[in-house]
């Protein structure tokens, strides 16, 4: 298939059988398709559509979702091994991407794509090219490439470990958008992702060092985009022993939020907190639930994504709901229950993701319960209409 | 694509991380690919090709695969909707191939169909009511004369809900469906009722030696079903249980005949969930029986005979996360091991990432099913010596 083929894909609306809730299934098709990261830009056009990922035809493409007619039109036609996702520069109109050791601009009306940088062969880039809010620069990171030993199945988090010890070397680079020039902004004997640039400051973006977070001594970090000054953000050397990350921006650009757990016990009580970027305005507080992934716009109400579903087996501790936390001025009052989405989290794809639409009204998420991931989108509506999740509430079967 | 359309998926070649044992991905494709349920018929051309179930072109389609060529041939052309009894396989299509007939059987939208799998014709055998809800599986008699299913009525609601796996069983089991197992004369295509009961029903397993011996189950939640295997002679009607359960000590299914056609192999857990699990093997008439706890939970086990028998561990993410392909050996007084054979990694989502491992015909292989790579695919693993492969103790976990 090609650039510009729309695909309709049957929409399906649900009630979701825990908390009364109508759900959207977006799209529909023997392939997962699924949002970007939490942390990336995605909408475009007034926020009526978004960019995702989806594998058709034996090949995985970007695609864009328009929400008023519910189309699907395919933006790419790469034909090499790989997923790719993207970060939407609201600045240029544009979508940026690495494929084949390039950085990509995309034009979604168009189609067109552009190369503006290819990274050496020996230095493999990260996942995200992450747009400066003035839409200057693309930040990203390189990595030394690290040969297996011998051939191994590849599959989620397979080599975590591995880079994680052997602190590979590593540098964050600033390409100029206009005449492709690449700067080595910071490098590192470490291993080093989650580049998330500011939405509002265009000098100062977040990175983290990465690895079982109970070893990694400070996760988030920021990073001054033209000194090259770095700086701990929420430092770790509190003696409180959290061990913290999933670090995103609040839509002000300005507000850093995050969760974590004791590094001696992961499944002991969490915390959410949210902090600026100057480590000024620091919230943390104690969770009573562990989920995955936060995310919100800002620290009024937070959405979590719980637990993996655990199919086909005993429910024990398995909590696999998106569920909601809301700011009531002195602490998180919650969850509230907003769907059941029994994900696997068997890998990115089906990580549910959960994120709030611009507007605070809607939440997306990705699940592959009908055995492919796929979106779906849930109205937030009155949080106090929404059932509690309580200790004695266990998905009745998955 | 077309019937007779030849993939080439890249075999891919690796030696397990935790056995050293060959391993080979067979298949590699953005949709699921996976064996048949362990328990129908799928290998011919003197073990050398099997059928197997994938979703390409957002179609699931029956398929050949020729292990002498690593050839990926289609077989048919569905297209739409289907479902089936337990409503864990729906809109897939499945069968079992025919020894006795050379020709494949399946079902799709309530029509038996006889599949040639050289030629790809297809012939319609029978065609049930559009009101009836048929069984997944089409395995004929040993003889090849007929082909034996369950038949119910459609009780469940259409309502709005999002279907996953196992979402209708809390529908199926109190709902007592009218249901029949019918015998189907593959020549003429007589439909012929030989046993029915207001229950949910399902599993019709054939003997591939005995023509007139089938068993079938009382499905529903294990600790609940007061007794799982029945046996049927499909020529008087006559039914009886097997492995009575009347003690209710434990709660056993997943019944299998060995490939003698004479002995079923079953495994079970006492019906409170706790303590050892149960291994077991009795002759059809409930002679020879053999029975002994087990240590280590599997959710399949398969077995040529009783000599050597396979398990597929846990789902992964669960307590324990042990999610290995394992042996089990009789030394002639009980059952060692298990050792491990390779580490599946499989979320368990829906039937195509049920490991559902199973011996090759000569015993040499085990096929088996993962998700690991985000999409189910079939992994053939050749055995080493028993005494070679790694203990799997209570400690080890992925």
């Amino acid at each position: 298939m090609s650039k510009g083929r729309v695909y309709e894909d049957k929409q399906f609306r649900y009630e979701d059988a825990y908390s009364g809730r109508e759900v959207i299934q977006l799209t529909n098709y023997l392939g997962h398709s699924n949002h970007f990261y939490f942390t990336d830009p995605c909408w475009f056009n007034d926020n009526r559509s978004f960019f995702f990922m989806s594998d058709r035809e034996n090949q995985s493409n970007l695609f864009r979702f328009d929400l008023d007619d519910c189309k699907i039109t395919q933006l790419t036609d790469f034909d090499t091994p790989g997923r790719s996702r993207g970060c939407w520069s609201e600045a240029n109109k544009r979508l940026y991407y690495w494929r084949d050791q390039k950085i990509i601009e995309l034009d979604p009306e168009t189609y067109e794509e552009q190369v503006i940088y290819e990274a050496p062969p020996n230095m493999q880039p990260e996942a995200r090219a992450n747009p400066t809010a003035d839409g200057k620069y693309v930040i990203s990171r390189l990595q030394e490439d690290v040969p297996e030993a011998k051939a191994a199945i590849s599959f989620a988090y397979s080599r975590f470990h591995e880079l994680f010890h052997k602190q590979p070397f590593m540098q964050i680079i600033r390409v100029e958008v206009e005449t492709g020039k690449m700067e080595v902004i910071h490098e590192d004997n470490r291993y080093t992702s989650h580049i998330n640039t500011s939405h509002k400051l265009p000098n100062i973006m977040t990175f983290c060092h990465e690895g079982p977070w109970h070893m990694v001594e400070q996760r988030i970090w920021g990073l001054n985009i033209e000194t090259g000054e770095t700086w701990k953000i929420r430092p770790q050397d509190d003696g409180l022993d959290l061990a913290v990350g999933h670090e995103y921006w609040f839509a002000d650009g300005e507000h850093i939020g995050y969760h974590g757990a004791p590094r001696k016990d992961r499944n002991s009580e969490h915390v959410f907190g949210h902090i600026k970027w100057d480590n000024s305005e620091h919230v943390e507080r104690r969770f009573p639930f562990r989920s995955t992934h936060f995310q919100s716009l800002d620290e009024s109400i937070i959405v979590g994504d719980g637990t993996p579903a655990a199919v086909f087996g005993y429910q024990d501790q398995a909590r696999p709901f998106i569920q909601l936390f809301k700011w009531n001025g002195e602490e998180y009052v919650g969850p509230r229950v907003l769907a059941f989405h029994r994900s696997t989290f068997n890998n990115q794809h089906a990580h549910p993701h959960p994120r709030f639409t611009p507007d605070g009204k809607y939440v997306m998420y990705s699940s592959d319960l009908t055995d492919y991931s796929n979106m779906y989108l849930v109205e937030v509506g009155d949080f106090d209409d929404l059932p509690e999740l309580t200790d004695d509430l266990q998905p009745k079967i998955t | 694509m077309e019937k007779g359309y030849v993939f080439n998926d890249e075999p891919f070649t690796y030696h397990d991380k935790y056995s050293g044992c060959k391993v080979t991905r067979l298949t590699n494709h953005m949709g699921h690919s996976n064996h048949l349920y362990f328990t129908d018929p799928c290998w011919f051309n003197n073990g050398r090709s099997f059928v197997f179930t994938s979703d390409r072109g957002n179609h699931s389609n029956l398929f050949r695969y020729d292990l002498d060529t690593n050839h990926v041939t289609q077989l048919t052309e569905l297209t739409g909707q289907s479902i089936e009894n337990e409503r864990v396989f729906d809109h897939r299509p499945a069968g079992a191939y025919s020894e006795a007939n050379q020709k494949h059987y399946y079902w799709w939208q309530n029509t038996l169909y006889e599949l040639d799998v050289n030629t790809c014709e297809e012939r319609v055998v029978y065609q049930a009511p559009p009101d009836k809800v048929l069984g997944i599986h089409g395995i004929t008699s040993a003889d090849g004369r007929y082909v034996c299913n369950m038949m119910r009525d459609k009780i469940e609601d259409d309502e709005s809900a999002i279907e996953y796996p196992y979402s209708y069983f809390p529908q199926l089991y109190p709902g007592k469906p009218l249901t029949q197992i019918i015998r189907v004369e593959i020549e003429t295509g007589k439909m012929e009722v030989i046993h029915e009961d207001r229950r949910f029903m399902t599993h019709v397993n054939l003997s591939p030696t005995q023509p007139e011996i089938l068993t079938f189950c009382h499905e529903g939640p294990w600790d609940q079903v007061e007794q799982r295997i029945w046996g049927l002679n499909i020529q008087t009607g006559k039914t009886w249980k097997i492995r009575p359960q009347d003690d209710g000590q434990f709660a056993i299914g997943h019944e299998y005949w060995f490939t003698d056609g004479e002995h079923i192999g079953y495994h079970g857990r006492p019906r409170d969930g706790k303590g050892d699990h149960v291994f077991g093997y009795l002759k059809w008439d409930n002679s020879n029986h053999t029975e002994v706890r087990f240590p280590f939970h599997s959710f399949h086990f398969a077995s040529n005979g009783y000599q050597m028998i396979v398990g597929d561990g846990t789902r992964v993410f669960s307590k324990p996360n042990q999610p290995f392909i394992q042996l089990f050996k009789w030394d002639g007084e009980q059952y060692i091991g298990p050792k491990i054979v390779a580490i599946h990694r499989s979320t368990f989502n829906g039937q195509h990432a049920h490991c559902h491992p199973r011996f090759t015909p000569d015993g040499k292989h085990i096929l088996y099913t993962s998700d690991l790579t985000g999409y189910a695919n079939m992994y053939l693993v050749e055995l080493k010596d028993f005494d070679d492969l790694p203990d799997l103790d209570a400690n080890m976990v992925s």
